[in-house]
């Protein structure tokens, strides 16, 4: 190849579809500016393939690259972060090729082509991505084997057969570097993807909140469970705990507790079984959950207990929150319980933690609910149960769209006006009621329910599932559940939110091309389940496969002793290995050359050991005579040998490769 | 085959110093190919012409193709008879076994146009009747270079009917001497003999048909076409008919070489003679002889 020589059509076409198909997985991160600069770019490439276009003169590039670079200054800040360096690479092949002419050119474009590949995959991990990802560097593979050929235009299906071949003959390797390379940390690093804008549970309920998340078929954890699953009207998600309230809003206090001048260990636990805080209770479910990242730092759990991972520990309220927010999938196992452990231990500022209500406003729900509380004989239990009751007899209704309480008592609001709502009103009126009354009582924020998939024993919660409840103190028995929401619309309780809102309201309103909407259809609904599993293995074995599961993944196929020692040994075998039958397999393979080119390509090497070798164009016979006339004493020779040869080839006469082979023996 | 190497030999005693040129005007010949000599005057085209279609038995014309010349001087005229009363057709130059057009490039388009229609068709239409061609039937023309005034150039699509287009060039020192001194040229075409009569020369073009093409052949052929196609240097790549035309020169070239099958090097041979007028080069400095230099004769 000659680094001057001019690139194909063929070549061009291929990095035209390159750079379109690679713009689209980051076309989210990089300005439109750019999107567009690549479209002018591919479109102007296809005009002067089609000899409608000129080229650029130097200064419009110029001033495109200006453009670019503004763009990418204007759109960013700070300046260095992962999509203002995406977004340079994704201007330079967009540039690079309006003015790619030689084959030297096209290959840099070929290379900011497969980087770019890679950089793909910072800002999404998913099966589908990786897939695409995969069609994108088969593109850039073909793009990259015809500029490799000199001749002859081969045929679109060929070029994408032999890039085919190429990557399949790199899979082996790539397993086996994936499985065993040591994962290291990184050289150098620019922020990676701002995570604030993602959708999930916030540490403070104003009831929009949950209305919005229910919108959303999103993906927030699956768990995995071994052994038992727990029925659907048990499975409360717990991710907030929100104990503070203005009146408007519930929000998280586990921050205040430091405020409070309160010791660390007085309301975080690493081993919540031995805090003294709670008891167990008999039933066990042992699951791991593998979370989509959220930015925030809590997990969900069904309940507290069990070990789990190092980087986690547990508030005093049973939540379980990491040490740092969750800005990638994350995957943790819990020895939960169900329905909750019970807590032993209720101390002074904890009881006046869960008490705290404004001191104005909903004047008629105290009264109601000193009312309620005297009747049922001062004990919280029965007066839970009265006020269940409460709801299930008014007219109260769940709806996804209910009107807005905003004013200073907006419980009193909800209670007696307006009587429509979901979870989080009836939840945050449910604990208000209990408060007023002066029992500890809190709203628990998380997930409720989920979709159960017998194959694999996985539960799949998604946004639509978000969900509030309440928990009350009782002194002997620890904190209990009510769920109020489930006096009011049993449905979405045991069957869902899809069931609860009925065929009143629109679910999923925002995605109408969302696959879980069509789970009725049963084909529709088997490849959507199928598929979610597979999604659900890659991310679990390939994209989760991080330092920790590697080492210990390793440790138990190699074993303990001299750990690192074997690592390397087995690196190094199996990659030479894996080399060892890739080439002997590309020899076997040159190999089944016809009998006819495997002597003629004998007769060039042992020619070649006397220096002669073929110039292009140089043909068989004019070769021979080229022999004879610098080297006297194989002349004779060559010359049998080189006319019995074309006499084989050409004429296709009966090929006599003994009869060439005792030729080829004579020099 | 042996009257063909008399042929050559005696051709090449008339026209010195041009021996491949002679081989590839006979190739042309042997398959049926019309022949296209281009060179400045006086260089010995229309004497190899003359010697051409003495050697090989033909009956010839020779037409002087001028800027008033008409079609109808070429293909013949029906006229009165007064003896008869009745319109009679003359035929013009046309009919013959070899027509030597000479300095086909200065007549009008439209007296080209007729010629070149004749070659195609083998035969002419006049006052609506066909008139057949002779056969065998050769058009072998001369032109001077289009850079010379007064001269219509050919027309692409015209200089594809010529199966080869060749240039004589100055002759080498021996080679002058020896016509300066009158050994050679045109004064020697009385001493000419014949070597072959028409039905022989059909019967040799007929052979040289059944000559053998390999598919390892066709394959190297074929990346040589491609690559006309893909290279930028060119205008326009080789057409299908200008790789029939390839193979059938090629054919003959390998019949003259007393092979019954086509190896590379026949084609390499005719290649340049076949190829170059059918090409326009865009770059200054490609050849078309760099296209087989750069085309690996085996895949």
């Amino acid at each position: 190849m000659l680094a001057s020589a001019l690139v194909s059509r063929a070549s061009t076409l291929w990095l035209i579809a390159a750079l379109l198909l690679v713009l689209l997985p980051v076309w989210k991160q990089v300005p439109a500016i750019i999107i567009l600069l690549g479209c002018f770019s591919a479109g102007w490439r296809i005009a002067i393939l089609l000899g409608r276009g000129h080229w650029l003169p130097l200064w419009l590039r110029f001033g495109l690259i200006l453009i670019a670079l503004g763009s990418v200054g204007l759109s960013f800040k700070p300046l260095i972060s992962l999509e203002s360096s995406v977004s340079i690479l994704a201007a330079g092949y967009a540039l690079k090729l309006l003015e790619m002419r030689s084959q030297r050119d096209a290959l840099v474009v070929v290379y900011i082509g497969y980087f770019l590949v890679a950089t793909a995959v910072l800002f999404s991990q998913t099966l589908l991505q990786a897939g695409y990802l995969m069609f994108c560097l088969l593109i850039l593979i073909a793009a990259q084997q015809g500029l490799f050929r000199s001749s002859g235009s081969t045929p679109v299906t060929s070029s994408f057969k032999f890039a085919g071949a190429l990557a399949l003959q790199a899979v082996p390797l790539t397993i086996l570097l994936f499985v065993l390379v040591p994962r290291m940390g990184p050289l150098w690093s620019v922020p990676l993807p701002d995570s604030s804008a993602r959708t999930g549970l916030t540490d403070a309920m104003t009831p929009g909140d949950i209305a919005r998340l229910s919108r959303s078929d999103e993906l927030v954890f699956r768990a995995r469970f071994s052994g038992d699953v727990p029925l659907a009207n048990q499975r409360y998600w717990r991710a907030v705990v929100l104990d503070q309230f203005d009146g408007k809003t519930w929000k998280q206090s586990d921050q205040s507790f430091s405020e409070a001048g309160l010791p660390r260990t007085n309301w975080i636990s690493q081993q919540p079984e031995k805090s003294g805080w709670w008891v167990n209770r008999e039933s066990r479910y042992q699951y791991e959950v593998m979370m989509e990242p959220t930015g925030r730092p809590w997990l969900y759990t069904l309940g507290a207990a069990g070990a789990v991972t190092e980087n986690s520990f547990f508030f005093r309220t049973m939540r379980l929150e990491a040490d740092q927010p969750v800005d990638s999938r994350l995957l943790y196992s819990m020895d939960g319980v169900v329905p909750q452990p019970r807590s032993i231990s209720m101390p002074d500022w904890l009881t006046e933690l869960n008490t705290q209500i404004p001191d104005v406003g909903n004047d008629r729900s105290r009264q109601y609910a000193l009312k309620v509380f005297n009747q049922s004989g001062q004990d919280p239990v029965k007066m839970a149960g009265q006020l269940l009751s409460f709801f299930r007899q008014n007219n109260f209704y769940y709806t996804l769209s209910p009107p807005l309480y905003d004013d200073i008592s907006s419980v009193d609001q909800f209670l007696f006006e307006g009587q429509k709502g979901f979870c989080a009103h009836y939840a945050g009126a449910f604990v208000y009621l209990m408060r007023s009354a002066g029992v500890p009582a809190r709203v628990i924020g998380g997930y409720q329910g989920g979709e159960f998939k017998e194959d694999g024993n996985l539960i799949q919660v998604r946004q639509f599932d978000a969900h509030a409840w309440a928990e009350i103190w009782v002194a002997g028995q620890g904190w209990l559940r009510f769920d109020p929401t489930a006096a009011v619309s049993p449905q979405r309780v045991e069957s869902g939110l899809e069931a609860a809102i009925g065929g009143s309201e629109t679910f999923l309103p925002d995605s109408p091309l969302s696959l879980y909407r069509y789970r009725e259809l049963g084909i529709l609904n088997k490849v959507r389940l199928a598929f979610e599993k597979a999604e659900y293995q890659w991310q679990r074995s390939v994209v989760n496969f991080k330092k920790d599961e590697q080492e210990t993944f390793l440790r138990d196929l190699l074993g303990d002793k001299d750990f690192y020692w074997r690592q390397a040994v087995v690196l190094t075998f199996g990659v030479s290995l894996t080399l060892l039958i890739l080439s002997l397999t590309l020899l076997y393979r040159r190999q089944r050359l016809s009998p006819l080119q495997k002597i003629y390509s004998r007769f060039l090497k042992k020619m070649a050991r006397r220096g002669f070798v073929p110039e292009v164009g140089e043909a068989e016979l004019s070769f021979a005579r080229r022999i004879s006339k610098w080297d006297d004493s194989i002349a004779e020779p060559v010359m049998a040998f080189c006319q019995t040869y074309i006499k084989a080839a050409y004429k296709e006469s009966d090929i006599e490769i003994a009869e060439l082979k005792r030729l080829l023996a004579g020099f | 085959m042996n009257e063909v190497n008399q042929c050559i030999h005696a051709l090449s005693k008339i026209i010195r110093g041009k021996d491949q040129e002679i081989r590839l005007a006979v190739c042309c010949l042997l398959a049926r190919g019309h022949l296209l000599i281009e060179d400045l005057p006086g260089m010995g085209k229309t004497t190899l012409v003359h010697a051409l279609a003495q050697v090989l038995g033909l009956g010839h014309q020779r037409v002087q193709f001028t800027s008033d010349l008409l079609p109808a001087d070429i293909t013949g005229v029906t006229v009165f008879d007064k003896n008869t009363s009745t319109f009679v057709f003359q035929s013009g130059p046309v009919f013959s076994q070899l027509l030597l057009a000479d300095e086909i490039n200065r007549a009008s388009p439209r007296t080209q146009s007729a010629l070149l229609e004749a070659m195609e068709e083998r035969q002419v239409s006049v006052n609506g009747q066909r008139q057949p061609l002779p056969d065998p039937f050769f058009v072998v023309a001369t032109q001077n270079p289009v850079y010379q005034e007064g001269t219509f150039p050919l027309p692409e699509s015209q200089l594809d009917r010529f199966l080869m287009q060749l240039e004589l060039g100055y002759p080498d020192p021996e080679s002058e001497k020896a016509i300066l001194k009158g050994e050679a040229g045109r004064v020697e075409l009385g001493n000419l003999s014949t070597f072959l009569i028409a039905e022989q020369l059909i019967k040799l073009q007929n052979e040289v048909i059944q000559v053998h093409v390999g598919d390892m052949l066709l394959d190297y052929v074929m990346r040589l076409i491609t690559k006309t196609r893909e290279a930028e240097y060119f205008k326009v790549g080789l057409s299908p008919r200008a790789g029939l035309a390839l193979m059938s020169a090629a054919k003959a070239w390998a019949w003259m070489e007393g092979r019954d099958y086509v190896i590379p090097e026949d084609v390499q041979a005719v290649f340049v003679a076949v190829v170059g007028h059918r090409l326009q080069v865009k770059e200054q400095g490609k050849s078309v002889r760099e296209l087989l230099t750069t085309t690996q004769v085996m895949g």
